[in-house]
């Protein structure tokens, strides 16, 4: 049994009065909600302790209870329940120099180092949540979790700063992301098979044009036409290519993958000066397999989507009207596409051996919400394009990111925003409002037409958008 | 009382200070109830609806609670505006520095908008991950040039603050800076959020980590009736704790732990002044005779301490389970880590521990991540 519990919350008989004063009889769940919400944490919280305490009696318990071989995944001997809760107590787990935490290449492990030096990386944390936290577990970071990228070590003035993005609804996200690439690479075969230019457009939002095989007009994707979602600038295609990054990166956690391309000699040897069975020398050889990375995106790609959820009092409620309807007309939908409809919900995760979710059933709930069509169809409430933009000279990072310029970022999705401040890329911007007028470049124009509303226009805008939320729900921390 | 205050009065004897009004028995719901769900979900809306307001007016949030505060409140109300603070991101509007500054210098960061940004782990007002690690008294820029703190879980520092004042010691801060609550929480906002903070806002926040349930000890619980969370995974096995825990709780004295991690100090007044009110503290707390206090199971005796790589104030280890990572600098993810890194006048039971057998360690860590704050339920 899943956390079927973090259902959308059944909103309570509402009795709404005057806004002078915070009105208590604002909407909570009813009792049966409750009840159904508190026995899902206690379960939850009373399993994770057993773990916690197995492990305290005999350290190692908890990582081996985590570990399932790439054997029994190839078996499908796994559904993905069991993959979501391994894959929970995996983002949850503090590793440590024992299983391969870090590295020894300045002395003993772990060398942890809070500020990165070029691609090799920290390693800055202990654990995937202790970066994702803020609104609930999975979520975003404040400004004290930024990373600091690729810097010299030590630096934090030298570093690309980067604020942790909130976790939810990633496998929708991934899922839109391999659909949208399968269409643009369609069209363009269909340019090089008949030299024809072929406008490359998926799902309404327009990547330039194709001829033939000339792919100087491909606009805010690469030339190879994948859409890559994951990562501020949007690097990374895959789920399973951000985690094993981030294992990396974050923790010195080296993945059997990326060993085997180190001894094939396909890997930078910029990991290290150890032997390809223990690049970074801290005595652990396997740090993480594909099956355990496999395990973290079968839990990632199962979470719950965010929700809008309108306020409750008419001041407000007035002012989230006003809000939804100036975000259209200012312009921020244009990047900001408020829907994506997914087609085929069917998401591929995993490196060679992929398993298979659907990202529209599978997991926790809320999910995304079908469309009127009755056929499978969902409407993805991402607010993004998943496309990258050039957003001026004043947001640029210090370099550029492989090859995607120092200005250019893939648009952010701004679902669950409510919960995850600070804002922008490295956390710059306290406030929504903040953030807006620090856009420049592509959203200039939309940038100006914000600054040209009226305040409470402005502050409408700013309401309509800390309702993009996560379904709230109780949890034992 | 009243009689004499008049008396005085009458007496021309200048205006007295006022007898700070007494606040109402702290009363919890069950922190694992219906009820405790209900009002956490009203915080979290309340919050949400407060920030909304500030986007609509910057400043909203700060200047609300100001005026909430001043409308006389009770002693709970100002815990719950407290909490808010304490959960508020603070903007430019409420005097945020544009700058950030990760590491500080010494005009301090900032390097958070938010109490809460780094103490989250293990429940509200808790702990902070190595990442939230603050970097003090350096140069603005190179993490090797500043000191590492690693934000401690805030809770039961009402009474640290009156066993500190009964004991003579400054308890707060890694190497004990600070007598008062409220002396470091205006210094922790002036250095992490470059704000100087309003003192009733002060107040509000000491009220709440003051009305925070206790640490206490918890013995871990065999999950019988739990089945596998999926299937083809195993259930968990019933594992009886209690003959560990028992060894353990004796380990934790032989071993030489308790000579500097005091299982308990006795404290002789629990009443608590904060925000002009007097607080009880000893609903939680039980009167001994024997020791005419109440004795405190902080785990800490309150002093400093050589521990081979400089003097730290023994850490309280109480609510120690869920605030990994571990140490000043949080450099140890795991007890072991922490225990080996004693050394100094902690050398000795560093070098017991590490003789023990394995099991004995299992025993002693299982009556170590018994000491936690009690399972509540909380709206993130």
């Amino acid at each position: 049994m899943l956390h079927a519990a973090r259902l959308i919350p059944v909103v309570a008989a509402l009795t709404v009065t005057s806004d002078a004063v915070w009105a208590p009889q604002l909407a909570v769940p009813s009792d049966a909600a409750l009840i159904e919400q508190i026995d899902d944490a206690l379960d939850f919280r009373l399993r994770e302790d057993h773990d916690v305490m197995l492990d305290a009696w005999e350290p190692g318990e908890l990582l081996n209870h985590a570990s399932l071989t790439q054997g029994l995944l190839d078996a499908d001997t796994y559904g993905l329940d069991a993959l979501f809760v391994v894959g929970d107590e995996l983002f949850e787990y503090a590793f440590r120099p024992e299983d391969g935490l870090g590295n020894g290449l300045h002395g003993p492990p772990p060398n942890m180092r809070r500020v990165h030096a070029g691609e090799f990386g920290g390693p800055d944390a202990y654990a995937c949540s202790s970066c994702h936290f803020l609104g609930g577990p999975d979520g975003a970071g404040t400004q004290t979790q930024n990373a600091f990228f690729r810097s010299d070590g030590d630096s934090t003035l030298g570093a690309d700063e980067r604020n942790p993005p909130h976790l939810l609804g990633l496998g929708p996200v991934a899922a839109l992301a391999q659909e949208m690439t399968r269409e643009l690479q369609a069209l363009r075969d269909h340019a090089r098979a008949t030299g024809e230019t072929v406008a490359l457009v998926s799902k309404g939002i327009d990547f330039g044009t194709i001829t033939g095989d000339d792919d100087a007009g491909i606009v805010g994707v690469d030339p190879d036409l994948v859409i890559r979602p994951f990562g501020w600038k949007g690097h990374r295609a895959t789920l399973f290519g951000i985690v094993e990054e981030s294992f990396r990166i974050h923790l010195g956690i080296v993945s059997t993958g990326l060993q085997a391309a180190i001894r094939d000699g396909l890997a930078p040897d910029a990991f290290g000066d150890g032997p390809w069975h223990d690049v970074d020398r801290d005595g652990v050889s396997v740090e993480v397999d594909d099956a355990m990375l496999t395990t973290v995106v079968a839990y990632l790609a199962q979470l719950e989507v965010p929700i809008v959820r309108p306020p409750q009092t008419p001041d407000l409620q007035a002012a989230f009207a006003v809000g939804q309807a100036r975000f259209d007309a200012v312009g921020c939908a244009t990047c900001h596409v408020p829907a994506l409809t997914l087609y085929d919900t069917v998401l591929e995760a995993g490196r060679d051996n992929p398993i298979t979710i659907d990202v529209a059933h599978d997991g926790e709930s809320p999910k995304p919400e079908p469309t009127d069509a009755s056929n499978g169809i969902v409407r993805v409430r991402l607010f993004s394009d998943l496309k990258r933009h050039d957003m001026g000279p004043e947001l640029a990072t210090p370099a550029g990111q492989s090859n995607i310029p120092a200005s250019h970022f893939l648009t952010r999705p701004l679902w669950g925003l409510a919960d995850t401040a600070p804002y922008l890329h490295d956390g710059r911007a306290p406030t929504v409002h903040d953030a807006i007028i620090m856009h420049g470049g592509a959203a200039s124009a939309a940038r100006d037409a914000y600054r040209a509303l009226p305040a409470d226009e402005q502050g409408a805008i700013g309401v309509y958008l800390l309702s993009l939320t996560r379904a709230p729900a109780v949890h034992v921390p | 009382m009243k009689g004499l205050v008049i008396a005085l009065l009458v007496l021309g004897c200048g205006d007295p200070p006022p007898a700070p009004e007494v606040c109402a028995p702290i009363e919890w719901s069950h922190p694992l109830s219906i009820e405790r769900a209900r009002e956490e979900h009203l915080h979290l809306e309340r919050r949400r609806h407060l920030r909304m307001k500030a986007a609509l007016s910057p400043g909203f949030v700060l200047d609300h609670v100001s005026q909430a505060l001043d409308a006389n409140p009770s002693c709970a109300e100002i815990g719950r505006l407290g909490r808010l603070l304490f959960e508020h991101d603070h903007t430019f509007a409420d005097g945020l520095p544009r700058q950030f500054r990760r590491v500080q210098d010494d005009r301090g960061g900032p390097e958070a908008t938010a109490c809460r940004s780094c103490h989250w782990r293990g429940g509200p007002a808790g702990a902070g991950a190595l990442v939230d690690n603050a970097f003090l008294h350096g140069d603005g820029d190179a993490i090797a040039s500043a000191e590492a703190r690693n934000p401690p879980p805030l809770l039961g520092l009402a009474l640290v603050e009156l066993l500190g004042r009964e004991h003579g010691v400054e308890p707060f801060g890694w190497r004990g800076e600070f007598a008062t609550l409220r002396g470091f929480i205006a210094d922790s906002a002036r250095g992490h959020f470059g704000i100087e903070m309003r003192p009733e806002h002060i107040e509000a926040i000491v009220m709440y980590l003051a009305r925070l349930e206790l640490p206490t000890t918890v013995l871990p619980v065999p999950p019988r009736d739990l089945e596998t969370a999926a299937a083809p995974l195993p259930g968990p096995t019933a594992f009886e704790y209690d003959a560990q825990w028992a060894e353990g709780y004796q380990l934790f004295d032989e071993v030489g732990c308790s000579t500097c991690h005091t299982r308990s100090l006795v404290l002789k007044s629990a009443t608590y002044v904060v925000a002009g009110r007097q607080l009880d503290l000893s609903s939680q707390l039980t009167w001994d005779p024997d020791q005419g206090g109440y004795p405190v199971f902080v785990y800490s005796d309150l002093q400093m301490h050589d521990l081979g790589r400089g003097a730290y104030l023994t850490r309280r280890l109480w609510g120690l389970n869920g605030s990994a990572p571990y140490l000043h600098d949080g450099s140890a993810p795991f007890l072991d880590h922490a225990i080996a890194a004693h050394g100094g006048e902690a050398a000795f039971a560093r070098d017991r521990f590490e003789a023990l057998t394995g099991d004995e360690r299992g025993a002693l860590r299982i009556f170590l991540m018994s000491l936690r704050r009690p399972w509540a339920l909380a709206v993130p």
